[in-house]
């Protein structure tokens, strides 16, 4: 998993809780890596799960609600890195339609040993949107925060489902967007 | 935790990750260094590829005018041989064919005159086929002189009358008024249209040849347009591209058919552009053809 995740998750959860909270997660996590992450490397996805499961201990918040809200602190920090992109990109429709083929292209080019997950999206009816999630990680969560993100990044009036076709894995779920 | 505990792993892990981060950072670097330069070795080698396969198409190419101006040398030099002999069949023959006739043998006049009409026919190709050379070995030299068009058109007409009056064809002749003179060489103006008009009625039967003569202002200046019409046997499509070609007959059989070698349009063509002009076609097969060439007022070239 790209370093990035584990420096914004430490970042976010510094801010929601606290550095010192922080710190006790990473003794408590006994991680290979001691924490010392950075942006550009690669680290174990158990050390996330590890990282993720001790700061919803400890900070009290269920592990669901944590990873939306990195999804959401994700993209701020994207917007903040790629302005161009989202500029570009308009309204959440476009943006979610772009990620496989666009951002996902361009993260291989950079990081040619990265382990993405896969967006399928559609459009059956004007104003309906599909975006269907697959990886083995099982972080729809993520996904989750990145799209009320995006909603509410572009100021939309937009409300989804989701659904978990993986039996409660979030290895594969369907979110349903609907433009109001 | 205490504070100073916080900062002190706190400060231990960014260390940490710096350093990683620099380790990473030197080993892309690292490879980006190997693959630049493998690049660049690559790149090398194709220039030095290039620069060996130039050579190697220099020398084909230089091979190639070499031996082309050695057989253009041959055939010049074959051709000049050949017309002495040939002028001595010509001249004999038509001592011989006049004696016959005045001694009234008639049936062996009448071989002697074909023997006389063979050589001349010889002796033109053969003239066609050192002029060609000639051109291609750029030593055609040329006579440039004010040439009234007028005058040309009919006495290469009245020439070639007996061809056009042999196959039952009627030929029209329509020049504009007030055709300026051409700044040209008049007998190799004669050559192209006594050529364009032999083709035009040896491939026409029971049929009208029309010749026109104006002039058209173009971006290079004013030029005089001469066609040839026919309403002949036409030129099939697939044909038209190769026929200013040497030796390039619109098909096989047209040699068996009607004769020539195919050296008269290709000859017609480069004595065109040797004039400054061009020759283009227009032809439909069983229809007929069209054969425009345009020469300048002045031409734009050394003599």
């Amino acid at each position: 998993m790209k370093g990035i995740v584990f420096t914004e998750l430490l970042s976010m959860a510094e801010a929601a809780f606290s550095p010192e909270l922080v710190e006790e997660v990473i003794i408590a996590c006994d991680l290979p890596s001691g924490g010392a992450y950075t942006a550009i490397g690669t680290y174990p996805h158990s050390e996330l799960v590890a990282l993720v499961s001790e700061l919803s201990r400890r900070g009290n918040t269920p592990a669901s609600e944590l990873i939306q809200g990195f999804g959401k602190h994700l993209f701020t920090t994207f917007l903040e890195s790629h302005a161009a992109f989202f500029t570009s990109a308009g309204n959440t429709f476009d943006l979610l339609s772009r990620v496989e083929d666009e951002i996902h292209v361009e993260v291989r080019k950079l990081y040619p040993d990265a382990e993405l997950p896969s967006f399928t999206a559609s459009e059956p009816l004007p104003g309906d949107f599909v975006l269907e999630y697959r990886s083995s990680r099982g972080l729809a969560d993520l996904a989750h925060g990145l799209i009320e993100a995006s909603i509410a990044h572009f100021g939309e009036n937009i409300w989804f489902e989701r659904k978990d076709l993986s039996e409660g894995q979030n290895t594969h779920v369907v979110f349903t967007l609907h433009r109001v | 935790m205490d504070t100073l505990e916080y900062l002190r792993r706190r400060l231990a892990r960014e260390q940490r990750a710096r350093q990683a981060a620099e380790t990473y950072a030197e080993e892309k670097t690292r490879a980006l260094f190997e693959a630049n330069k493998a690049l660049e070795e690559m790149a090398a080698g194709l220039q030095v590829k290039i620069d060996e396969r130039t050579a190697e198409l220099r020398e084909a190419h230089d091979l190639a005018l070499a031996a082309n101006q050695a057989k253009s040398a041959f055939v010049a030099n074959l051709s000049h041989e050949l017309r002495t002999p040939l002028n001595a069949i010509i001249g004999y023959g038509e001592m011989l064919t006049e004696d016959l006739r005045a001694l009234e043998i008639l049936d062996l006049a009448h071989d002697a005159q074909r023997i006389l009409s063979a050589g001349n026919y010889l002796l033109v190709l053969i003239n066609d086929l050192l002029d060609l050379e000639k051109i291609e070995a750029g030593e055609l030299s040329l006579l440039l002189e004010e040439v009234e068009v007028e005058p040309v058109v009919r006495h290469v007409s009245e020439i070639i009358r007996p061809q056009v009056d042999a196959n039952r064809n009627t030929l029209e002749v329509d020049l504009a008024d007030d055709l300026p003179a051409l700044r040209t060489d008049n007998a190799r103006l004669r050559q192209i249209l006594h050529n364009l008009l032999s083709n035009a009625s040896k491939f026409t039967k029971d049929g009208t040849i029309q010749v026109g003569v104006f002039p058209e202002d173009r971006a290079e200046g004013t030029f005089l347009i001469f066609e040839v019409k026919d309403t002949g046997i036409g030129i099939a499509p697939e044909a038209l591209p190769r026929i200013f070609e040497r030796f390039a007959q619109a098909d096989e059989t047209i040699s068996a058919r009607f004769g020539g070698t195919g050296l008269g349009l290709a000859l017609t063509r480069r004595l065109c552009q040797r004039l400054g002009g061009d020759i283009a076609v227009a032809s439909k097969l069983g229809s007929g053809s069209t054969f425009r060439i345009w020469l300048p007022l002045e031409p734009p070239l050394a003599t």
